[in-house]
């Protein structure tokens, strides 16, 4: 059985996992923002979402410093599609919260503590809302699936 | 942990049955359901609960549609929805068998819904038995010792958030108010579930819908409020309605973006 010191590391590996994925949605949704394509409706759902990011970042933040953990720093860039259209942008956006999602999925099953499943699992659900949205918006089915994890985009 | 855990803003089981909970009846089937509830000590009394709530969510939907006054695209939702909560059903009662040998029995009502007169009290109660959903399998994962079933009640408590959303949209709200999604406590989850699964006296009729009056008109005219496909409905206002919301309160607007 693992130390609890090894379980610990494990957790914090995990946790650094899922803060680098909300930053690179806050990055994702800055550069959506700043390509001028999306309409100020969708501008501001955006912008709320990434808002909701940026809490699951502090949130998971403190988490790994709690554990003596060190917190990634936000790359200056990620990978980007070329997106012409609000639909480019939003089919990205979807993606990237359909990943999140599943990997909130993922962490839950191999997390040590309780605490953090719970968390990661209360983001899990923001991040599957944050699918409702843009599916909807992209005129998709909003529940295309029973179970997680989420089909892909 | 920090974080703006979403617990509040939940209409109270209290709220919603107008005040008073049913007087618990001694019926069997109104004991079964408080029984049901009640436990939920050790692995097994969880899922059977969970079990439960999903039955209570198909009886819901199948009455719900059966009166008939649901619009065609919030029709087709709500009878998709209920084929979601059928699976979900299913993979407990797979287990169920499993672990006693013999096959459960979906509750089987009657259920004390709260008056259901137009397509908006439909929606508003759906929204608040898929919030239940979700408190209980936030809950039920805090407590499963198999980590099988904790896996299995955390895969569906994503797809219940993901109903409480469409709803919330639907009803023209945010479908995204919070960043943690936790669904409400416990002892909501509890005291709501045993309000519905005890049966209404004979005495009294059935139960009005507190929600708040939104002043809506009759019966007749509300479905025009909801014309137009699914995908329109859900799209347009989910949009709509989280962007009202998020100019609202957006604190740090960009530069260009500024306005005195």
């Amino acid at each position: 059985m693992p130390s609890i010191l090894a379980q610990t590391n494990a957790d914090v590996t995990i946790l650094n996992g899922a803060i680098d994925l909300e930053q690179q949605a806050q990055w994702t949704y800055g550069a959506a923002a700043g390509t001028k394509l999306l309409k100020d409706d969708v501008l501001a759902v955006a912008l709320k979402i990434s808002g909701q990011h940026k809490e699951h970042e502090a949130a998971l933040t403190a988490a790994v410093k709690k554990l003596g953990g060190t917190p990634p720093t936000a790359k200056t860039s990620y990978p980007l599609p070329d997106l012409k259209t609000q639909e480019d942008i939003l089919k990205y956006a979807l993606k990237l919260e359909i990943t999140a999602a599943n990997a909130y999925y993922d962490a839950f099953t191999k997390l040590s503590d309780n605490t953090l499943k719970l968390a990661g699992i209360s983001i899990m659900g923001s991040e599957v809302q944050h699918v409702v949205v843009l599916r909807s918006a992209l005129n998709l089915d909003p529940v295309d699936t029973s179970f997680m994890p989420l089909k892909s985009a | 942990m920090n974080g703006n855990v979403s617990r509040r803003g939940f209409i109270k089981s209290s709220a919603l049955f107008g005040g008073a909970v049913a007087v618990a009846l001694s019926s069997p089937a109104g004991l079964f359901g408080q029984q049901v509830v009640a436990a939920q000590t050790d692995d097994l009394s969880i899922i059977t609960f969970e079990y439960t709530l999903e039955g209570v969510a198909i009886a819901a939907y199948t009455a719900a549609a059966g009166l008939n006054i649901l619009p065609k695209p919030v029709l087709d939702v709500a009878l998709k929805f209920a084929g979601q909560h059928k699976e979900h059903q299913a993979a407990f009662a797979a287990v169920i068998k499993q672990k006693t040998g013999k096959d459960p029995v979906p509750p089987a009502g009657p259920f004390s819904f709260p008056e259901l007169k137009t397509t908006e009290d439909i929606l508003k109660f759906a929204k608040t038995l898929e919030e239940v959903a979700v408190g209980s399998y936030y809950s039920a994962v805090g407590k499963l010792k198999d980590p099988q079933l904790a896996a299995t009640s955390a895969s569906i408590f994503g797809i219940e958030a993901q109903h409480v959303a469409v709803f919330a949209a639907a009803l023209q709200g945010d479908p995204i108010p919070g960043a943690f999604v936790t669904g409400p406590t416990e002892d909501v989850v509890t005291k709501t579930a045993t309000a519905i699964l005890t049966p209404p006296t004979t005495t009294t009729s059935s139960m009005p819908t507190s929600a708040p009056s939104t002043g809506a008109g009759g019966a007749a005219n509300k479905g025009d409020d909801y014309t137009g496909t699914v995908l329109g409905i859900l799209g347009a206002a989910s949009v709509a309605a989280a962007a009202t919301l998020a100019l609202r309160n957006h604190k740090e607007q960009p530069a260009e973006d500024t306005k005195e």
